[in-house]
């Protein structure tokens, strides 16, 4: 297993020799063939590659909701490989933060009950500071007493992100966060999301399929067949086009 | 159609099956209750031709001379007859009499099977059955006192042998006893023959019985003589008749069990129907018509019915020959499993009333499914229907259950405030008094049914917040996730909730009542005798100082004192002590207030108490004492001895005594003992009201415990309800709990967020089902009883804490599939998009 401790200031979520299989024998499939990764901390990292690439797969085992097959992932601090289900789901409820592509709220829950979810399972008392500086910026003050019925996709994704980012997670997983939005509530979204790593300090994985919301990130990782096929840095939406693109003709020949 | 209604029920197998169990445990109950019918025939013929003794000819009620005997014995085809003799006494004891048939053992036919000692054989002996013989505490060789019914004579007998009891049905096993020793008794009681006796022939075996009984007739006309058969048919057909109310009494329980299930399964196929939107909005985009939409739903409900009845009705034959095994066994194998008498309509019945309630509790679902647009599959998954009732379903809701309950309360009300001179008056029109609270009792709970949706959730809220209240600090998001699920869906838990009501409102309800009847007698027998132990003179000359001695002497006996009675006024008489004595014999401390030289008197009924009474003996002397009011004073009046002592005679009329209650039984054995000994040729008689209310107490129990057995069927189905539902909430909700998962929620808090979710529910049921039963076991209870002078409202608490814990941990059990069941798919997997 590993031996060398990560930093954990330089790198908040580090991966290596990842792999998933799912089957045996001639039906096996392979998800995820062999990934070393570190996420910078304080990072937007963006996750991207054509369907069936393996990069859901990858965000599952970084935040620890899946076991691999082989390899161990470093997530706030620990080796998930070392410690239990209980206390893996203890590091989720108190490290990490999650935004989904259908938002996930509880519907019989109102918007501020969704948001302090996360605190009452953990028996803690919110922090009204911190509570009335996300609520200001995600424009969602005046829509904390309604239920995730009664507001719009662009409102309850807000809601999500308040409910990530209310523990002060080490890392936030967004997994497709704009894949059910009309793309104007897509890009404010996007740009919360920049808001949380530049202004909040927060670092943030996210898995999408669409080059524009990937341009929104600092830096994004290319997945094919269950291996790292690329890196952009600092990429436009152009430039990911591109090399997505490139991929798909890698697969085709 | 057909296939995709198949289809259908394989994928939702699992979420079927808790439903059909309701139904076959409904159908079950309505097999039983019909099986019962014949079980208990065939039980009635065994005792009945057991006690036939194998004559073939009877004639009965018979006072045969013994020339009638010898003329009998000449009829043609007659091998042997038999004069039973058969007389009726009671058997004294502490405890009260015990009303036995004593016959003479038969000459001819089979003896009864000893237990212990032998048939008794010299004069004065006799048998008596285990049964009896247990109830009364007698053993091989005992004494026992007889009392004859219709005369004063009396006179003691030996036992000598113990019979086994067999079966007995609604009636006593007879006792035997020797020809002359009855024929003595005969003599004693000096009355004229009795027409008690049986007189059974025996052929020889060359004529049939019809042609034997017809020869008797014209040899010794005018005593109607039976053969063996017509006795058993007419015998059997009158046991049958006495047992109707009880069959009746099933099928009304039955009904209710069923209509519970019809409840549960109603709900169970309005969740299949939410779930099933899309696919059958699929179905509506593939070209199916309304009506094809709604039939998949009632041929599923069809099929559905079908199972589960057959299976009830398989449970149902099962039980029916278990209790006719037993009824062989009891009846040492007189009646064969063989005989359990088979209708079609045990079958036809069972099965058309499972089917007929499973499609009706699908109409309504099925009509959701007609309603199903198909534009629905396209979609994104619908969320939770969070619609409550509308507002005409709440007026009309409240104005069934005021109606109701001005009804059901008017009744119990008038009886309350009543005077007691007005009673007697409102006794006379108690049919309409018990109309109106029944009709106002199905009103009122009509009402809740119609007003659950907006009842049940908000009592379920208060519930769920109670239980945050006094839980650990980390425990609360638990049940604050937990309280906000089971309240989300009103419509379901109102339908839950509903069915878990009706159960347990009928249990509370029959508790109430029989706590009520029983407090109500056991006040009526403490009225008339407030005493444990009541010793009174069995001579004119009252109580002699050495019956006290051995009163006082016996153990167990903590206090006693000596009573005489005085006439008064108004027909009352005043009990006449040691104020000290008896305020710790009577067990009532505010006796020993009582001041020197006044009469300790009542307030009974509001009358105002007379400023002084006068107290006379037989002699015509009279002592007239001022009253003075004494709290709790357990008789209408007390004087103290020293006061009235010139109108006493020596000896004491009467012994009253505090006891230890922990052995009674064995206590009243030696006090009889002791007082028999002491008392030479006329011995005091005991009497022990304790034992009266102990026995009340055991009748009533067991009365509780049958009803308690056939509702608790009905709550068991409620309770699978419960289950019912977590289950297909738990299916219904797999990407929320795979959200709550990756938020941080550990398998054990998803564990204990779905066991309150079931305990709050059940628990709302049963505080609802508890208030009504309360409200109606109250009205009925008063109803009936509110007249009689020793009436107390009571309740039977262990039964209601019973049945609350009884639902709480039904409802954690409830919890522990659905939770495994959720917590089997992985997070990842719950998570996806489907």
């Amino acid at each position: 297993m590993s031996t060398t401790e990560p930093n954990r200031a330089e790198s908040a979520v580090v991966a290596r020799a990842l792999t998933k299989t799912y089957g045996t024998g001639a039906a096996t499939v392979h998800a995820l063939a062999g990934v070393d990764v570190a996420i910078a901390s304080g990072e937007f990292t963006a996750i991207m590659g054509p369907s069936g690439s393996g990069k859901s797969t990858l965000m599952h085992l970084l935040a620890g909701l899946d076991e691999p097959t082989s390899g161990d992932v470093w997530l706030a601090g620990k080796w998930l490989s070392q410690i239990s289900d209980k206390e893996a789901t203890l590091l989720r409820r108190e490290r990490v933060g999650f935004v989904f592509q259908s938002f996930n709220l509880l519907p019989m829950y109102t918007a501020l009950q969704n948001i302090l979810l996360p605190l009452e399972l953990a028996g803690t008392k919110p922090d009204q500071d911190w509570l009335d500086q996300l609520v200001a910026l995600l424009h969602i003050e005046d829509r904390l007493t309604h239920l995730p019925s009664e507001l719009s996709g662009g409102q309850q994704q807000r809601v999500a992100i308040a409910r990530a980012l209310i523990t002060r997670p080490d890392v936030i997983f967004a997994d497709e966060p704009t894949g059910n939005l009309d793309s104007r509530s897509g890009s404010e979204v996007l740009s919360f999301l920049r808001t949380s790593v530049r202004e909040l300090g927060r670092t943030v994985i996210m898995v999408t399929h669409d080059p524009i919301a990937a341009a929104h990130a600092s830096r994004v990782l290319l997945i094919a067949d269950g291996r790292i096929a690329g890196e952009i840095e600092n990429p436009t939406p152009e430039a990911i086009s591109t090399s997505l693109d490139m991929l798909r003709t890698d697969e085709v020949a | 159609m057909l296939h995709f209604t198949l289809a259908q029920i394989r994928t939702s197998l699992g979420k079927l099956t808790l439903a059909g169990l309701a139904i076959a445990l409904g159908t079950a109950f309505v097999s039983v209750t019909l099986i019962a019918s014949s079980v208990f025939r065939a039980a009635a013929e065994a005792v009945v031709t057991a006690s036939l003794a194998g004559a073939d000819v009877i004639v009965s009620p018979a006072s045969p001379t013994d020339d009638d005997i010898a003329r009998l014995r000449a009829v043609g085809g007659v091998a042997a007859v038999d004069h039973q003799r058969v007389e009726g006494l009671a058997l004294a004891t502490g405890s009260g009499n015990y009303f036995i048939d004593f016959q003479t053992l038969p000459s001819v036919g089979a003896k009864p099977t000893l237990r212990d000692g032998r048939l008794p054989a010299a004069d004065g002996e006799v048998a008596i059955a285990a049964d009896v013989a247990q109830a009364m505490r007698i053993e091989v060789g005992d004494q026992v006192t007889w009392q004859s019914w219709s005369s004063d004579a009396n006179g003691r007998f030996r036992v000598s042998g113990i019979t086994e009891s067999g079966l007995a049905l609604l009636e006593q096993p007879p006792g035997w006893a020797p020809r002359e020793t009855l024929d003595r008794i005969r003599e004693m009681q000096g009355a004229e023959a009795a027409d008690t006796d049986r007189v059974l022939i025996y052929g020889d075996g060359t004529v049939d019985a019809d042609a034997m009984a017809a020869a008797i007739d014209r040899a010794f006309p005018g005593h109607h003589p039976q053969t063996a058969q017509q006795v058993i048919d007419s015998n059997v057909e009158n046991m049958l008749g006495n047992a109707q109310f009880f069959i009746l009494l099933g099928f009304g329980f039955a009904a209710v069990a069923i209509c519970v299930a019809g409840m549960v399964i109603s709900n169970t196929f309005e969740v299949l129907v939410a779930q099933r939107t899309r696919v059958l909005a699929l179905l509506r985009c593939g070209g199916a018509t309304k009506g094809q939409v709604g039939r998949t739903v009632l041929l599923e409900a069809l099929l559905l019915g079908l199972a589960g009845s057959i299976a009830g009705i398989v449970v149902g034959l099962a039980l029916g020959f278990a209790g006719m095994a037993w009824v062989s066994k009891e009846s040492n194998g007189l009646v064969s499993l063989r005989m359990l008498h088979l209708e079609p309509g045990m079958f036809l019945i069972p099965l058309a009333v499972g089917v007929l309630v499973t499609v009706v509790s699908a109409i309504a679902p099925a009509r959701s499914a007609t309603r199903v647009s198909p534009v629905a599959a396209l979609r994104p998954t619908a969320s939770d229907p969070l619609r409550a009732g509308r507002r005409s379903r709440l007026i009309v809701g409240l104005a069934l259950a005021v109606v109701g309950a001005v009804l059901l309360l008017t009744p119990p009300i008038l009886v309350v405030a009543a005077s007691f001179d007005d009673r007697s008056r409102l006794y006379d029109s108690l049919g309409w008094l018990l109309l109106s609270g029944i009709a106002g009792g199905l009103l009122l709970v009509g009402g809740f049914l119609v007003l659950s949706v907006f009842v049940v959730p908000p009592i379920v809220r208060a519930l769920g917040a109670a239980l945050a209240v006094v839980a650990p600090q980390r425990s609360r998001a638990t049940i604050h996730l937990a309280t906000a699920n089971a309240a989300r869906n009103p419509r379901r838990i109102a339908a839950t909730a509903s069915a878990l009501v009706i159960g347990v409102g009928l249990v509370t309800m029959m508790a109430t009542g029989a706590a009520t009847g029983r407090a109500s007698l056991a006040q009526t027998v403490k009225d008339d005798y407030p005493a444990d132990v009541v010793v009174e003179a069995g001579t004119p000359s009252g109580i002699t100082p050495a019956v006290h001695q051995a009163v006082r002497g016996t153990e167990g006996v903590r206090h006693t004192a000596e009573v005489w009675i005085l006439p008064a006024y108004d027909d009352k008489a005043a009990l006449v002590g040691d104020p000290a004595a008896l305020a710790q014999a009577l067990e009532a401390p505010d006796v020993a207030t009582l001041r020197d030289g006044h009469v300790a008197v009542a307030r009974q009924g509001g009358k105002e108490i007379p400023a002084e009474v006068t107290l006379s003996n037989d002699d015509g002397a009279t002592v007239t004492l001022p009253t003075q009011e004494v709290s709790q004073l357990p008789v209408a009046m007390i004087a103290p001895k020293a006061a009235v002592a010139e109108l006493l005679r020596d000896n004491p009329d009467m012994l009253i005594a505090d006891i230890d209650e922990t052995d009674v039984e064995g206590l009243v054995n030696r006090l009889t003992d002791a007082v028999v000994s002491a008392g030479g040729d006329a011995p005091a008689q005991v009497q022990v009201p304790l034992l009266e209310r102990m026995e009340i107490d055991r009748v009533v129990n067991a009365l509780l415990t049958v009803l308690l057995v056939l509702l608790g069927v009905a709550v068991v189905i409620a309770l699978v309800g419960v289950a019912n539902t977590l289950t297909l909430s738990v299916l219904e909700r797999r990407r929320e709990h795979g959200t709550l998962r990756s938020l941080g929620v550990t398998r054990g808090q998803l564990r204990g967020m779905l066991a309150v979710e079931g305990a709050l529910i059940a628990l709302g049921g049963v505080v609802i089902g508890i208030l009504l039963g309360l409200v109606t076991g109250f009205a009925g209870a008063t109803i009936l009883l509110g007249t009689t002078t020793g009436f107390t409202f009571a309740i039977h608490w262990l039964v209601l804490g019973g049945t609350v814990v009884i639902a709480v941990l039904a409802g954690f059990v409830a919890s522990v599939a659905p939770a495994r069941t959720a917590l089997r798919v992985p997070v990842v997997v719950a998570l996806a998009n489907d």
